[in-house]
This record gives structure tokens, sequence and C-alpha cells, in this order.
């Protein structure tokens, strides 16, 4: 692959190394495993399913930023004349889509096993709410990358702060006194992930039409984006500068010609 | 045209290193070097430069333009190699470079073009497809460097180049630097080579402790030293203290077991000092002949102004 923009490189880069990929699925197939093939209640499997989401998407990114950011590719991208904002949306979209692989993989076996009356307005919601849970471990992933000094730091943070998204989202039981906090961000797309799963499992997936609408307007959003960016990375000209390929043409003469 | 202004820019690490009121321009089509030893903020100026930094107090503009925040119309105009090189190691050499060369707006057929003269130039064609993470250090850095110039910037700043990379490349490095200079562009060099940098820039500073110390025309300095050597004698005993009469010593100093001779560029001169220093019963132990470099140059006029003030 021919990387023109930082989104297509990040990509190249992730599916370079087969057995790279291979861990990445691997694991998170791995930690899935026992909620998805050992008998318990649906809830706890669920909860146990999204856990791994959120150990492997959180962790997945800040990790891979604070590399970025120690290996000073972060200061040698500031260099590039790119905006910040194209640079980091490349760095989301790119984070969440290595990401999708193993956790569609992760959910598809769920819906397999545990899935009842499984119907096309569910699993759009599924997948919207899986994709808007990736793009907020992505953000805060990467936001605590900037904030932790090091990785050290990165793995002990991170650990308070999966634990605060899974009490707050209701990922496992909050103490009663936390029930406004949790009631209150119910909301959130970890809380309605969750509540996907159990649905599913139980025949019970309330398909609402705001649900149905911010799940379609996510996806949308996302995968727009990600075209747009995989497009404006191909071989194509650039747009937005004045060309350098004139001279750039005569400075390269002038190499041979050395 | 200055497109380098530097105007008492101070900036202070936590540490307390860094620069200090430094003031300087760069003219379209000069090549800077700015030599120091390690610590004396040759990084820190070529940052601050580079636009990754902000400068505590005074003023830097690069391309009439405020040196940070840079705007990436400006940023496209300049090209960067920092000490450590940043590459995407699974990745091949010419997937890096191709990632560098469309960001700075090239596109093909121009782009390949480019690309496979500068692999050629840095001799990296033969291992442009492979991954970096294969290559070596010296092969990296090249890397790097041709990444910086692959788009021609009407500003080129590199920090280090000639570290670990090999004299056949430095060598065309020079005469791309020159070239550029001939065409109007300019050239920002930190380096410890002092010899590589004689040969490469039109002007020189001289750090010191965050300061200049000193600065001229390369040519002028070259000339101020003339052709002389500098000898490095050490001896057995560390109780010498005679000094040889001999034509052609220009400088002379002992310390303990350790003799420095500055002298005229004699094939004939350290061997009749060594023949001195034994005749005097002195036991010499090592003898290293080194040319005298831009950096002793600039260390000379550094004193001189010192002695003037």
């Amino acid at each position: 692959m021919s990387p023109g923009n930082l989104l297509r490189l990040r990509l190249a880069d992730a599916f370079a190394d087969r057995r790279r990929v291979l861990l990445r699925v691997g694991v998170s197939v791995l930690l899935a495993l026992p909620f998805l093939l050992v008998g318990m209640p649906a809830r706890a499997q669920a909860a146990g399913i999204v856990m791994v989401i959120l150990f492997t998407g959180f962790f997945g990114t800040a990790v891979g930023h604070v590399h970025l950011r120690e290996g000073r590719y972060l200061e040698r991208l500031s260099l590039l004349p790119v905006s910040r904002a194209s640079l980091t949306l490349d760095l989301v979209l790119a984070a969440v889509l290595s990401r999708a692989t193993p956790t569609a993989l992760v959910l598809g076996a769920f819906v397999l096993v545990k899935g009842n009356q499984v119907t096309t307005g569910a699993l759009l919601i599924l997948a919207g709410q899986l994709c808007a849970t990736l793009l907020l471990l992505t953000l805060l992933g990467m936001g605590m990358a900037r904030l932790a000094r090091s990785n050290a730091e990165v793995h002990l943070f991170g650990a308070l702060t999966v634990g605060v998204l899974a009490v707050v989202s209701g990922v496992v039981p909050a103490p009663d006194r936390l029930a406004p906090l949790t009631e209150a961000l119910a909301w959130n797309p970890i809380g309605r992930l969750i509540a996907v799963l159990v649905g599913l499992s139980d025949e019970k997936v309330g398909i609402s039409p705001t649900e149905i609408g911010f799940a379609s307007t996510i996806l949308i959003a996302t995968m727009t984006a990600t075209i747009i960016r995989w497009v404006q990375g191909s071989g194509r000209k650039a747009e937005g500068f004045d060309s350098p390929d004139t001279r750039v043409l005569n400075a390269t003469a002038r190499v041979k010609e050395g | 045209m200055a497109l380098i202004i530097a105007e008492d820019v101070t900036r202070r690490h936590a540490t307390g290193r860094g620069v200090e009121d430094i003031s300087l321009s760069v003219r379209a089509g000069y090549c800077l070097g700015v030599l120091g030893s390690n610590g004396s903020g040759k990084t820190t100026l070529t940052r601050l430069v580079a636009g990754l930094d902000a400068p505590d107090r005074g003023h830097l503009s690069v391309l009439d333009a405020p040196s940070y925040p840079r705007p990436p119309r400006l940023r496209q105009r300049c090209g960067v190699s920092l000490d450590a090189s940043a590459h995407w190691e699974r990745l091949s050499g010419r997937q890096n470079l191709y990632f560098f060369a469309r960001q700075y707006g090239l596109a093909q057929p121009t782009l390949g073009r480019r690309m496979d003269a500068l692999l050629a130039e840095a001799d990296l064609l033969a291992q442009a497809d492979d991954p970096v993470a294969s290559y070596s250090f010296g092969m990296r850095r090249k890397l790097s460097l041709i990444e910086s110039l692959v788009h021609d910037p009407d500003v080129l700043i590199l920090d280090e180049p000639s570290a670990g990379v090999d004299a056949p490349f430095l060598e065309r490095l020079t005469q791309s630097i020159c070239e550029r200079g001939h065409r109007g562009k300019t050239t920002w060099i930190a380096d410890n080579d002092p010899d590589w940098l004689a040969r490469t820039a039109s002007h020189a500073v001289l750090l010191d402790n965050g300061r200049i110390e000193a600065r001229g025309r390369v040519p002028e300095l070259t000339a101020s030293i003339g052709a002389r050597n500098r000898v490095e004698i050490t001896l057995e005993q560390d109780d010498w203290d005679q000094k040889p009469d001999l034509a052609g010593i220009h400088e002379f100093h002992c310390e303990g077991n350790r003799i420095d001779v500055v002298l005229e560029d004699d094939p004939q001169l350290p061997a009749q000092i060594i023949q001195w220093i034994v005749a005097h019963q002195g036991r010499v132990r090592t003898m290293e002949i080194h040319a005298v470099t831009l950096r002793e140059a600039l260390a000379q006029r550094a004193g001189r102004q010192e002695v003037e003030s």
C-alpha cells in the first residue's frame, strides 16, 4: 500500500505484521472465550465481553499513543504541512478501524452463540454502539496518553479509568449511592452496548427510532470520514497547497546530473 | 533577504540548560553551520528554528513569520531532519519516503522520479522495499535526511546530519547543499563535525553554554588559521615544563603529562618535536595529529574578541 496520508500509513503499519494482527485478534478472542462458552447469566456474559472491549480498546490506543509520543513520531508529524485536525482525525480513525476487527469478531461470536431472533435493526444498533464505544475509548486513550508521562503511568491511570467507566456505565454493579450517577450516564455508548447485548440474548432489544438514528449517524459519519480520508490519501495530486512538482522536477534532474 | 532572524532569543530548560540572548540572521542562499560541544544548546536552538518550541523571550522569525506556531503553508517550505529519526519500522523505506513526499504535496509522476533519485543518492535503492526495521542506524539517518530534502524546501534544517552516515553520502549532501545555496535556498546545520561543516557551510557560529561565542564567514575563518596542524602528545612523566625552540610552532601548552602544540602544516615538524622531547629525556606514550579545524578558528576568534573587549 502507498501511504499517502496518516490514515493509510497507520493502517498499513497496523496490518503489515501478520504476527501482530494475529496477536491482536487472538488476545481479544481468548479473553472473550470464557464469556462465550461457559454457562452463566446473560448479563454476566455481556459484561465480560464489554470489559474485554474496554480493556483492549482503551489500553491499545493509550499505549500506542505513548509509543508515538516517546518515539517522537508526534513531533515529526507536527512539522508536516498538515493541519492538526487532519492528523488527529487520521489517528482516531486508524485506531478505531484496527480495533474494530477483533471486537467485531468477538461480538459476532456472541450474537451467533447467544443471539435470539436477531433482527437487522438490532444488528444496526449493535454496530453503531460498538463504533461509538470504540470512538469514545480511542479519544479517552489518546487523552490519557497525553496526560501520562510514561507507559507505566498509562497503565496505572488506565486501570483506574477503565474501572470508573465500567462502574458508571453499569458494566459492573455500582454501589447504591452511585445510582443517580449511573442512571444519568446510562445513555453513554458503553452502557448502551451492554444493554443491547443483554437484549439480544433475552430477545428484548428496544429498537427505538432514537437509537436507530444514533447508530446510523455514528456509522455513516465514521464511514464517510474514513472513505474521504482514504481517497485523499490515494496517489492523486494533493489539494490546498501550491504544487512543488516543477521545482522538485528541476531538483531531481540536478540530483541525477550530480 | 534574511529568512531566519533571531533577536535576543532565550529558551531555558528546567535543568537550566538552553540558549540565551541569541541574535543572528541567515540570508537566502546561505548555509549556517552551528558548532558547539554537547550540551552547548545546538539542538535547543535548532528546535526553535524548526518551529517545535517557542522561545521564552526574544523574537525568532523564519520565512518572514514567527517561528512558532508555524502555519501549514510555511511548514511546507521547510524541511527538517532531527537527531532522532522516527520511522514506521514495519513499513519499507520507500513507503516512509512516499508518505513524507505526499504530505509535502508531491504527486505522481514527479514523486516516483524524485524518490528514485534520492534513494539512489543515499545508496538505498537496493533496500528501498525492505522494512525500515532491518536498516542500520546510518541507513535510517540517510532515509531521514532524504525525507527532509524530498520537496526541495526553501529552508532546510538539519540536526547532526553527519552522525552515523557514510563519507560518500556526506560528500553528496555537501554538493546538494552548496547547489541549493546557488539557487538561493537556505540551510541550517547543527553538527559536531567541524571539517565537514568547513566544506559545507558558508557561515558558522560557535555556541558555548547556550551563547554565541564567535561567528564568521567560513572562508575567512579557515584563512585565519591557515594550514596548520594540532599535535597532542601524552608523556610517561607528568612534570614536563620545557618548550622546544623549533621554527613553525605557533602555540605550545603543557599540562601534567599532556602537551598540546599548534604548528605549521609541515610533515617533518611532528617528528622533530618528538625527537626534541626524547633528546631532553622525555618519554612519549602517544601522539595524535589533527588538522586545525573551524572549531579552533572560531575559538580563536572568540578568544580575540574577549581580549579586545
